[in-house]
């Protein structure tokens, strides 16, 4: 996102419009920004219907929280902490497990990048979609928001085992399709 | 500071930009959620005085309701064989009923629930459960869609609810769950006198008087479906409907470790026995360079050895087989090697 200084000046506007109760500028601030968190719950969630419930619930987290929003940071990088964890959350009630086998994860996972290195978005997320929720959750925070395995750890409320376990096994159920698409192709 | 992998790279990169579209209907489910619950940080001098005001109500009548009833699930009918109850009703919806009211539908009504037993009581999570712990009061209260939609079509200021009698509509909301393969359900409301009916499955709000529904039991062994009806004067009822988990037998899973494709009959092809069909399936077989030499999404098909249009040479084989079983909502993975003799 583009947070140029007039771009940020007209969201903090529509931000105190929409604390002052103006349901158009609620609106057009879910219209925003509605798209790109509803790709994050697609990618922790790996299904539509899951995906569309924890939307509605960031979206009200959102509003209820606004006023607590400090302009200091990046209002879309605060939007985004919230659907992590609003995801995050969500898996949790619906009874997310991780097995705690501490598998050998030092095997090397490696992937040629070669001719997918252009795999469209699309298909990235459909691989995404069909990992194990598991793997998903370890996969998405580690590759894709950047979170450290000890601060996996501590959201997850799993050792740091666990959680390079999981990496590692996502990363080799990918590196599997990935070549398998490689071999439907050559 | 996370390492650099070929793999996370791909996914972070095509990804980063990457926008699918939100579903329609979500703006307006969220609209008519919050209310006024977006004031409660830094809202209008006079939205806060409003809420203020309501939430003191919702203290007084819990405070009172929870010296009467102690709710507990009761078993009173059932409509299939997995529609396990039928319960009173939750509490009267987008009113504050007063102890007098409060008392009178505890006793008369069986068990009922208040929202300050519902926050204690373990056992009505799957009914009404909480948003999240970490949301301020008063988005913690489960904030009624309708009542909300009655009072505040927008967000922010807005009128305090009308003060109706939480007696006047009990027994208003009535409906019917059917059960469908699998675990799908059809809930439908036929509540006489409701202005507007929704149901609540498992938590979430389906802003619709019939429909389908397939849940994810998970670990639990029942999930609620809440009708509630409202009439012309935004009088609430509801009633909750519970769903036991279907029983599942354990599935049946025989991988072969050894095959000999010599051509007596006698083991030549690798095929998996699996009872009952999954609902997904993969299997993947490796050879010994970590080459893929065969992959299936049909669990019927047989590995008949062969490599690349010819006979695999004897040796060490991976087999990488994932499925999903009914009753499961999540997929398992199985790692284990294959030996071809010949």
């Amino acid at each position: 996102m583009n947070d140029s200084k007039p771009n940020r000046e007209l969201e903090m506007h529509r931000i105190h419009e929409c604390l002052a109760g103006d349901a158009k500028a609620q609106e057009a601030l879910y219209r925003r920004f509605a798209n790109p968190l509803y790709t994050i719950c697609l990618r922790y969630m790996g299904e539509p219907d899951g995906a569309r419930d924890m939307l509605q619930e960031v979206w009200i987290k959102v509003f209820t929280k606004l006023g607590e929003f400090k302009a200091q940071g990046s209002f879309e990088g605060w939007l985004r902490r919230i659907a992590v964890t609003t995801c995050l959350d969500g898996l949790k009630k619906d009874r997310l497990r991780f097995s705690e086998d501490v598998e050998a994860f030092q095997e090397e996972v490696s992937w040629n990048q070669g001719q997918d290195s252009q795999l469209d978005a699309k298909r990235l997320m459909q691989l995404i979609e069909r990992l194990p929720v598991g793997y998903r959750t370890v996969f998405n925070l580690y590759a894709i928001e950047g979170f450290g395995h000890a601060e996996i750890a501590e959201m997850l409320a799993i050792s740091e085992n666990t959680s390079k376990s999981q990496l590692h096994k996502a990363r080799k159920w990918l590196q599997e399709r990935l070549n398998s698409e490689n071999f439907h192709k050559s | 500071m996370t390492e650099q992998n070929p793999i996370d790279s791909l996914f972070r990169d095509g990804l980063k930009e990457a926008q699918f579209q939100a579903p329609e209907g979500v703006w307006e489910a969220v609209q008519s959620q919050v209310g006024s619950a977006s004031t409660t940080a830094a809202g209008t001098s006079l939205a806060k005085t409003v809420v203020g005001w309501k939430w003191a109500l919702v203290g007084l009548g819990a405070a009172a309701i929870s010296t009467f009833a102690l709710w507990e699930p009761h078993a009173a009918g059932s409509n299939s064989a997995r529609v396990e109850s039928v319960e009173a009703p939750i509490f009267a919806e987008n009113q504050v009923p007063s102890p007098l009211e409060s008392s009178v539908a505890a006793i008369s009504d069986g068990p009922g629930l208040t929202p300050g037993q519902e926050a204690s009581s373990p056992s009505t999570v799957d009914a009404q459960p909480a948003m999240d712990t970490s949301i301020k009061q008063p988005a913690q209260f489960p904030v009624s869609p309708a009542a909300e939609a009655h009072s505040a079509p927008v967000l922010g200021p807005q009128k305090p609810a009308p003060k109706t009698s939480s007696i006047a509509c009990l027994g208003m909301a009535k409906g019917q769950l059917s059960d469908l393969p699998g675990s799908c359900v059809r809930f439908e409301g036929f509540s006489e006198g409701a202005q507007r009916q929704y149901w609540r499955v498992d938590g979430h709000v389906r802003n619709q008087v019939s429909g389908t529904e397939c849940l994810e039991f998970g670990q639990r062994k029942k999930v609620a479906l809440v009708l509630i009806a409202e009439d012309f004067r935004a009088c609430k009822d509801s009633q909750v409907y519970w769903l036991e988990a279907p029983v599942f037998e354990e599935p049946k899973f025989v991988i072969p470790d050894v095959i000999t494709p010599n051509g007596d009959g006698l083991n030549d092809a690798f095929y998996l026995v699996l009872e009952p069909r999954p609902l997904q399936y993969e299997l993947l077989i490796f050879d010994q360079l970590n080459r893929l030499v065969f992959r299936s999404e049909n669990p019927d098909e047989a590995w008949k050895a062969q490599c690349y249009q010819s006979p695999c040479p004897a040796g060490l084989y991976r087999v990488v087989v994932t499925t999903r079983f009914e009753g499961s909502s999540e997929a398992r993975v199985i790692r284990q090697p294959l030996i071809i003799k010949k």
